[in-house]
């Protein structure tokens, strides 16, 4: 095992290099072709065979899955080359060299930067794009020129949560008391928030905010973070001594954001209709709800006929001047959108942890190569894979989404459309209907006979004398809405749980975790328990927005179970159920939660589709906490054998 | 450099135990001790609602390794308290060893002689026990590879594998930025054998562990003084007033030695190991500091190393935690199993890259290896 004093680095024949490399890149992508095979695979063949609707754009979206495996492979690499390292190094170093509370200062810092680089808010704005500036005024407003309020809201609330998490994990005080005191406290003010009809509007939007703000670089940079923290103070024995960092990242957020939209409501009008909000009496608060003159008179155009466009604004409005674009200098392509998007999330995050290693601890990089590697490879898998995403699995969900209502209503086939020659009115054949009206038919000949199909003149050229028939296909499950409803949330379950299979941030608290407890936590196990909390919590929230069930009962119910399994739940448990909580809605989840959202919020004529987040993460708090107790049972036989009380061995009895 | 001859006791805990472990270690005046996480891995029948996969599966129960230095001569009454503290006699709970080892630093801190000096508790004597010779052996293998030779050794009954996780260090560090292509991490399995069959479990681990190939990994035996040894190999219900592993461990106490359950003769052939001189070497320091340190002992001649994570427990510095920059309890450990006459050059070596001043703070720890194997090519 010895070798000789000072020797060089090796010298590696090339063609060994390329073979290390080649097996090196397989493994990888391998793990993430296993991780989006099941989600990609399930949406097109549901697509296909249940729903029975083509696959459009077939190469482009192939193609796009591909980046998406390339990048996540990419991005996860560079996770455990760089980020996270940094992360737990920080950690590690800041207490013992700059004090407890130059490191509390940082972690709000490392918090602020986090929401600022991922905000997510292109996600809230999504959800609630249905949403009309008359029905729910101020969270119109928080979606739109408030925007930078909101983000600021959950950047003070992320901010906060980090500094209190990492100054939890340094004095070793257990999670579960900040639960028992925040979750309460938040549903009380949500119930404060339902009870005035302008804030009851928000309260989806600040829960869904908890959810989305953490990011796929932020989670593990906290959890990481967090771990080193946690080892500093002296837990290494505790695995999960540094978890909860997240969870606490995902609370104060709502409490930060309904704080805002209680205080901001005394000066928004309540919801109303149209023609109240757009009333010369309501001017004042109409430009503010709306963020300015301009803005208000392209959501009238919108919204108002000619005529009442023109007795309220005068006969000849302003031309309104084009909505500056802040990235106006910067060519809009797709492409630089994401490289901007991909180097916001990963270089402010990484400047921030640099300058506290560098600067503030003012030590050398152990490994300063794998670190500039790994952040190249992070910047290079987060920009292919959202674009892959954009390109590909979001496509590929967006049309399973709007083919989604064909679950439970007919639906017209354009695309297998047939024109029939020489029709003739004469053979019409005319019906009456119970409320005195009569209906037209056109017999069309099949090979049975002829079958009447409903006539529609707008479809029927009489000059040309042709017909053009587009059949209707009735609903794929059958007549009874019920079992369109039953499949369209089986669909959103499934979905649910194939999308949490790939997120990144899960696989990397499932790996953190799998080396933290030395693999007696496995990974998949998480991941599966995971993702079936997630697809329950997202049917959960579906069935919300189709049945319009209310939410605050709905949030109340499910976190006092949540709550009331903690209480018997270990520490280590309680601590990776909460942080799964912020995992789960990642950028692979969220994109898909919108696709399906629109297909189904749209149709069922919901307002706004908060609420899916949320759901999506607190269910799979209840997952984790019950399968914490099924490892339990499990663990009986390991467990000590004497029972407390049990007669004591003779050693115990002579023992001092 | 101070050099400090004593006694390193290692208590192999299950985690619900561990915490009992710490504060007997506490009462004793012990004012250091390292923790590491690692699992015990016991078998059980596969249930009827698994109708498919093995007759046995593998079970693993989080353990603590919980270590820590005594005078030579405080050995067995320590290790008796500590025993007594978790009722390591219980079969399932865990193992409690000494092995002899040298340190070297700057200033050790690490007992209290006052609280120390108790004799041992009356019932050691009454219950006429006394450490029985064992070989501790460890073995380093690529992650994902210690469960299958945990398998294996328990279906042979050869004892109750204990697993925990590394780094390797050293041929991966030579290749520049390539060695992301090389996986670091590692698994260590300790095993306690009765000294009659280590040749036996070693060439079996060698085998199944395929550890003549380059690249799978290392073994050696280092012989310690066992005061409870867990031999709970499974873990199904038991079905008589005491289990087998009871009956053994009384007819071990009665026969004074474990000699009489070797399971191969004198005249076998012994595995084709190093016979060379060796010791084994480790750096305890802070975590975040080994990187250098290690590669200083490279350069000075050692073959590679494997790095895994303490904590370190030292009650009187709790007190620190209310000071505004804290002590950090986060250790590394780093193993080498280094040719005798390298050890001179090896503690030069990685004083003079900072071993025992901050921010590493750290110290050597020495002892003997029996028959190392590398199969690192």
């Amino acid at each position: 095992m010895s070798r000789p004093a000072g020797a060089d680095a090796l010298r590696i024949p090339l063609r060994r290099k390329f073979a290390l490399l080649a097996a090196y890149a397989q493994e990888r992508l391998a793990r993430q072709v296993r991780a989006v095979a099941f989600i990609t695979a399930y949406l097109a063949l549901f697509q296909l065979f249940v729903l029975k609707a083509p696959i459009a754009e077939f190469a482009q979206i192939a193609l796009g899955i591909l980046a998406v495996i390339v990048g996540l492979a990419l991005f996860m690499e560079g996770l455990f080359l760089a980020i996270m390292p940094l992360g737990e190094r920080c950690g590690l170093r800041l207490p013992a060299r700059v004090g407890i509370g130059a490191l509390v200062a940082f972690a709000a810092v490392l918090g602020l930067t986090a929401t600022y680089a991922e905000p997510a808010i292109g996600f809230l704005k999504a959800q609630g794009s249905a949403t009309l500036p008359w029905r729910a005024p101020l969270l119109y407003y928080l979606l739109n020129a408030g925007v930078p309020l909101t983000v600021g809201a959950v950047a003070a609330g992320v901010g906060l949560a980090v500094a209190l998490g990492v100054f939890r994990s340094l004095r070793a005080w257990s999670l579960k008391p900040f639960l028992y005191a925040a979750l309460p406290g938040l549903l009380v003010l949500s119930w404060w928030a339902a009870r005035d009809p302008r804030t009851a509007a928000i309260i989806g939007l600040a829960w869904d905010s908890g959810g989305v703000t953490t990011g796929p670089v932020t989670v593990p940079l906290l959890i990481a973070l967090g771990v080193g923290v946690s080892r500093i103070a002296g837990r290494g024995d505790e695995p999960a001594g540094g978890l909860g960092v997240v969870t606490l990242a995902s609370a104060l957020p709502v409490v930060m954001v309904l704080l805002l939209g209680l205080a901001l409501a005394p000066r928004f009008p309540p919801p109303g209709e149209a023609s109240g909000f757009f009333a010369p009496a309501q001017h004042a608060q109409a430009v503010q709800v709306a963020g300015g003159e301009a803005a208000l008179r392209q959501l009238a155009a919108a919204h108002l006929s000619p005529a009442e466009m023109a007795a309220r604004f005068g006969a000849e409005p302003e031309t309104s001047p084009a909505p500056t674009d802040p990235r106006r200098f910067f060519p809009r392509t797709e492409v630089r959108t994401h490289v901007f998007a991909a180097v916001k999330a990963i270089l402010p995050l990484a400047a921030v942890l640099l300058f506290a290693l560098l600067v503030v601890v003012r030590e050398r990089l152990p490994h300063a190569d794998e670190v500039a590697l790994g952040l190249a490879f992070s910047l290079a898998g987060m920009l292919l894979f959202s674009y892959g995403m954009d390109r590909g699995l979001s496509r590929l969900g967006n049309q399973a989404g709007r083919a989604l209502p064909r679950a439970w209503e007919a639906t017209a086939r354009p695309d297998k459309a047939v024109t029939y020659r020489d029709v003739d009115e004469s053979l019409l054949v005319r019906a009456a209907r119970p409320d005195g009206t009569v209906a037209e038919f056109l017999p069309l000949a099949d090979k049975n006979g002829p079958e009447f199909v409903p006539f529609h003149r707008d479809r029927y050229d009489a000059a040309t004398r042709e017909y053009r028939w587009i059949p209707e296909e009735g609903p794929v499950a059958g007549d009874e809405a019920f079992w369109g409803y039953f499949l369209v949330l089986a669909f959103v379950f499934v979905m649910g749980m194939g999308a949490t299979l790939a997120e990144p941030s899960l696989n990397a608290l499932g790996i953190t975790l799998e080396e933290l407890t030395t693999g007696t936590y496995k990974r998949s196990f998480l991941i599966l328990t995971v993702a079936l909390g997630v697809g329950t919590g997202m049917a959960m929230g579906f069935g919300r927005i189709l049945f319009a069930w209310p939410m605050v009962p709905l949030l109340a119910g499910s976190y006092a179970l949540a709550l009331a399994l903690t209480v018997f739940s270990s520490e280590e448990i309680a601590a990776i159920a909460w942080d799964c909580a912020g995992v789960t809605t990642g950028p692979i989840t969220v994109p898909l939660v919108i696709a399906a959202g629109l297909g189904i919020g749209q149709r069922a004529g919901a307002a706004e589709a908060f609420g899916v987040v949320t759901m999506g993460s607190v269910f799979p708090i209840i997952a984790v906490l019950l399968s914490g107790f099924l490892v339990a049972a499990r663990r009986k036989s390991l467990e000590l054998d004497e029972a407390p009380g049990a007669a004591p061995t003779p050693l115990r009895r002579n023992a001092p | 450099m101070n050099r400090l001859e004593v006694s390193k006791i290692t208590c192999i805990a299950d985690v619900r135990l561990a915490a009992r472990v710490e504060a007997e270690a506490d009462r004793l005046g012990l004012r250091e001790t390292y923790s590491e996480r690692g699992k015990q891995i016991a078998l059980q029948a596969r249930p009827f609602w698994q109708p498919f996969g093995r007759r046995f599966l593998l079970m693993e129960a989080p353990a603590d390794l919980i270590r820590c230095y005594v005078p030579r001569t405080h050995e067995l009454a320590a290790m008796a308290r500590l025993a007594a503290a978790a009722d390591l006699f219980l079969p399932g709970r865990g193992s409690i060893f000494a092995e002899d080892a040298v340190l070297v630093g700057e200033d050790f801190r690490l007992w209290d002689e006052r609280q120390l000096s108790a004799a041992p508790p009356d019932w050691v004597a009454e219950n006429r026990l006394q450490p029985a010779p064992y070989e501790q052996i460890f073995c380093i293998l690529p992650r994902g590879r210690g469960g299958e030779l945990a398998r294996t050794l328990l279906e042979m009954g050869l004892g109750v594998p204990i697993v925990g996780y590394g780094e390797g260090m050293g041929l991966r560090d030579r290749l520049g930025l390539l060695r992301i292509a090389i996986p670091q991490e590692k698994e260590i399995l300790w095993l306690l054998v009765p000294p009659g069959d280590a040749d036996f479990v070693i060439d079996v681990a060698i085998r199944k562990g395929n550890l003549r190939e380059p690249g799978n990994g290392f073994i050696g035996r280092i012989p310690v003084r066992a005061l409870a040894v867990n031999a709970r190999m499974n873990l199904d219900r038991r079905r008589h007033v005491a289990t087998m592993e009871q009956v053994i461990s009384t007819l071990d106490l009665l026969r004074g030695s474990t000699d009489w359950r070797r399971m191969t003769g004198a005249a076998r052939p012994r595995p084709a190991v190093d016979r060379e001189e060796r010791v084994h070497f480790t750096l305890v320091c802070e975590e975040g500091t080994a990187a250098p340190l290690v590669r200083a002992a490279l350069d000075a001649g050692a073959g590679g190393a494997t790095l895994s994570r303490l904590s370190r427990r030292a009650p009187e510095t709790t007190a620190d935690a209310a000071e505004e920059v804290l002590v950090s309890h986060a250790r590394e450990c780093c193993d080498l199993v280094v040719p005798a006459h390298l050890l001179d050059r090896l503690e030069d070596a990685v004083a003079a890259c900072g071993l025992f001043a901050a921010p590493a703070n750290g110290f050597i720890e020495t002892g003997p290896v029996h028959d190392p194997l590398a199969a690192n090519g």
